[in-house]
This record gives C-alpha cells, structure tokens and sequence, in this order.
C-alpha cells in the first residue's frame, strides 16, 4: 500500500472506507509532516492539533463500526483563512482581525464536515486574499520561489504533502495559480457552486472558493461532495474535443511554458483527444479592464469601513489599494459589469463544438522570491466570466518548476471539464511531488 | 466623470488624481500615483467599448445562473 502521504485525498478516502487506514492514523501522519516542514514552507496560518486528533479518534470508531460520515470520512483537509470554521480564528493575514474572535462554520466548511472531512487548519493567503502582503509561504519545488497566491498555503501545503487537499479562492488566479506552481491540481467551479457563506470577500461578483489536490479524481470527489450547486451532468465524450486557445493564452506566454503545454496537448491529441485550435473573440482584449474596474470597486466598498476604523492596522499597501479603488467612478463600475454580459455572450459561442477549451494556467513557473505570487493573467478571464476551470500539472520548465494545463468549460459544465481533467490527467501522469 | 465620449487614459487620471487630492491629503494621493495608473487605463478601455442599449450589467446572480443550459 502507498504511503500516507502519498495517498489522493481518493485513495486516502478509499483505505480508510475499507479499514486499511484509520483517520487517526492519517491525522497524525500529516501532522508530524507539517511539524517538521512548516518551519520552512510557513504553508499554514493556524494548525488544530489537538481539535483534528478528537475528530479523528471519533471517526475512526465510527469507521470501524462502518459508519461513514461521508465520501470524504476521516480525510483532513486545509482551509485557506479567508473562510470562518468553527473553533479556529479568520485573521486573512491581516492586523485587523481579532485573533480572539469566534466563528460559525462557513459554507464550505460546514460541507466538508457534513461529508466527513478533518479540518485540519487554516491555509496562509495574501492579506485579505487581495494584493496586499503575502505570507512568504515557499515553493515546495524550489523554497527561493513563490509558492503562488493568494491561496497561498493551499497550494503549498498540498505540494508539499502536509495534507492531501485544501480549499482556497480565486479572484483573478488566486486558487488554480498556487495550484500549478505547485504541481497539483485545483479546480474554479462556475460562480456560485461553492457556497461564499463565511468567507471574507475580495470582489462578490467575482469571488470563487476552489479546490486544490494531488489529483483530477480528487477534484471530482471533493466537489461532488461539498457543491451547493453541483450544475448539469458531465457530457459523456468518446473523443474529447478540446479548443485550444492560442491568441493571448499562447502569445503571453513564455517559450518553454509554450513548449511544455505544445508537447501536453501533441500527448493529448496521440491519445485521441481531437484537438482544435480555436479563435476569441475581439471583445476580449478587454478582459482585464472590464476585470480589475469590477474588482476594485467592491474591494473598495467592502473594506472602507475597515479603513477607517483600523486603517493603522492594514499593510501599506493595502491601504492605498482600498484608497485608490474607492475612486472609481460609479458609472464605470457599471459599464463594466455591462461589458462583462457582452463578452461572456462573446465566448458562450466558443462550447458550441468543444465542450473545454485548453491553454497554458500560468504564462511562466512560479518566479524567483517571496514579494510577488506571480501572473494571474491567463486565469482572471475565467473568474470574470464565472466559467468552471481546471488546472493539471502537465510538465515542467527549464528551471525545474510545475507547469499546468487549464481547461475551461462553460457555466454549469462543472462535471464536464472535471472528467476532462481526468481524462487529460491519465494520459500526461501526474507529478512525482519533491521529497 | 463622463463615459463619452470616450476619455484617455490621460484625462482618467488627471480625474483620479484630482479626486485623490480631495479626498485623501495631498502626499497620499501622490504615492497612489501607480494604481491609480492601472484604473485609468481600464476606464479609458472600457469608456472606448460601444455597449448596446439593451445591455444590462451582469451583477453575481445573474452569473451563477445565466447560461447554464446544455450545450
């Protein structure tokens, strides 16, 4: 049998299901793991030790007496701290939150417990899941780079192997970003099929809670388990018929990501996966102003009150961000979010004939040092539009980092592109994680 | 501010500023100079996009419904 912490979140799930492993077992496994590496990655803002180990000790009776909670009984899991969950304190990175502050589960959380799942704590973000300072959580792969973000230590934590999955958000490439610098996989459902309940917004318009795991099965196991609104069927495929978007997706990106994602897709296509290249439309060109117009604006008014009650607590940086996206005039924010209708009834017409579109996740691999979390610019499309979208490892660049592939589906296909994954997943492998 | 016709990305910030000044006090706004950069360029984008009058926002809901039919 593999070693725990080599296990999927599947597999973790299935062993201990059938008796083979015992949540306990599991618990302390990552928890000595996260002891002696969390020193070095910083993956984690809040570890319940002694809170993980009770539920652990009560799931594995109830195991044994073949009382599953749920898909996910006896699997922990890493919360990334924009999200309350009982029992444990939301500070988002941030001075402004009050570390002594109780909390009712939030959505997510709530589903993951009713599914069975072990929180094992909370996952380090950006402040405030935004632009301001990053945790100086370390790449896995290389601990002079990034390990992405916001979602910070959910992507690090599952690279790093301190735990087999974790939830994080995504904004612009918050969550599948951290997901491929990585080398893991993470998936952006279509917006509003996680719940936002209890989770500190950056942008409501734009704000997804998404799912970062070892594997595209993970993936499926996990949404299916926690998805308030898990969308239509996925489409049966005998030949999946794949849109790669080259404009903008190919053309911004670096030569070796190119390359890496060009000998993916010819794996693919030897496979018999009919691959197709696939043109955008005018309108997008746009994308990131119709974006960061909308962002700003409802960063700006959900943190105003914040500023002004404890703007001496907040980053610099922050500060003038909240500052400076207050003046946005309304009838811009609006005009925006008028274009955003216009361009997502621009792209809709792009599923006609393929069910997943196809494109490098990141332009580059995670960049050298800790300041900045890397290039959101091939993912924030995606959360504009709220279209479903999946990252997998597909090789790595010269330097030795992750690249990802990312398939994109339309809203409510969900299923859909998570069995494109897995369909994509079993032909390229999955990454062997660093040591 | 106007939205047409449509503004450079010069008078969008010209604005901006102005209204930093106003605002927050004077050597703040100066330091917001570089995101206030970033917002000027999308208005003028987006002031320059010729939107149908039929068009309405797309606010949360509405995407977390909206074109969910099979396809």
């Amino acid at each position: 049998m593999t070693g725990i912490l080599d296990m999927t979140a599947t597999e973790l799930a299935g062993n201990i299901a059938s008796g083979l492993v015992d949540p306990v077992e599991a618990v302390s496994s990552y928890l000595e793991r996260i002891e002696a590496r969390e020193p070095l990655w910083r993956a984690w803002a809040h570890i319940d030790r002694d809170g993980a180990l009770a539920e652990a000790r009560v799931m594995t009776e109830e195991a044994r007496s073949g009382a599953l909670r749920g898909p996910l009984h006896g699997v922990p899991v890493g919360i990334k701290d924009v999200f309350h969950a009982q029992g444990m304190p939301t500070l988002a990175n941030s001075k402004t939150m009050d570390p002594n502050a109780t909390y009712a589960d939030s959505g997510v959380v709530a589903a993951l417990r009713s599914a069975g799942a072990i929180i094992l704590g909370k996952c380090e973000t950006v402040e405030f899941a935004g632009m301001g300072v990053p945790p100086g959580s370390r790449n896995p792969w290389n601990p002079a780079h990034t390990g992405g973000g916001s979602s910070s230590g959910s992507g690090v934590a599952v690279g790093a192997r301190m735990v087999p999955a974790t939830i994080g958000t995504q904004t612009g490439g918050s969550n599948l970003r951290p997901a491929s610098y990585n080398g893991v996989a993470g998936f952006k459902p279509s917006y509003g099929a996680l719940s936002r309940d209890g989770l500190l917004p950056v942008s409501w318009s734009l704000d997804h809670p998404g799912l970062i795991a070892r594997s595209a099965e993970d993936l499926d196991l996990i949404f299916g388990a926690i998805a308030q609104n898990p969308g239509l069927e996925a489409k049966q495929q005998d030949a999946w018929r794949i849109g790669v978007l080259r404009d903008f997706f190919f053309e911004t990106s670096e030569t070796d990501t190119v390359a890496v994602v060009d000998a993916a897709l010819a794996r693919l296509c030897a496979a018999g996966m009919q691959v197709d290249t696939v043109a955008l439309p005018e309108l997008f060109s746009a994308h990131h102003a119709i974006h960061h117009l909308i962002m700003s604006t409802e960063m700006a008014a959900y943190h105003a009150p914040r500023l002004a009650s404890a703007g001496e607590r907040m980053s610099g940086r922050h500060k003038l961000l909240v500052q400076a996206f207050a003046l946005v005039p309304a009838g811009y924010y609006l005009q925006a979010l008028r274009a955003r209708r216009m361009l997502r009834d621009a792209m809709l017409p792009l599923f006609d004939a393929h069910p997943v579109l196809a494109m490098p996740t990141t332009p580059a691999p995670a960049p050298e040092g800790l300041e900045s979390t890397g290039n959101a610019s091939l993912l924030s499309p995606w959360s504009l539009l709220g279209f479903p979208a999946a990252t997998i490892p597909c090789g790595l660049a010269e330097n030795g980092l992750p690249l990802g592939l990312q398939l994109v589906g339309a809203p409510g296909t969900d299923r859909t592109v998570i069995q494109a994954a897995i369909a994509a997943e079993r032909v390229l492998g999955r990454l062997e994680l660093p040591a | 501010m106007r939205l047409k016709p449509p503004v450079s990305v010069d008078h969008a910030r010209n604005y901006l500023m102005s209204c930093a000044e106003l605002a927050w006090d004077g050597p703040q706004a100066l330091e917001l100079g570089p995101i206030l950069d970033g917002i000027a360029n999308a208005m003028a984008i987006v002031s320059a996009l010729d939107i149908p009058d039929d068009i309405e926002p797309l606010f949360g809901e509405d995407i977390a419904t909206a074109g969910q039919e099979p396809r």
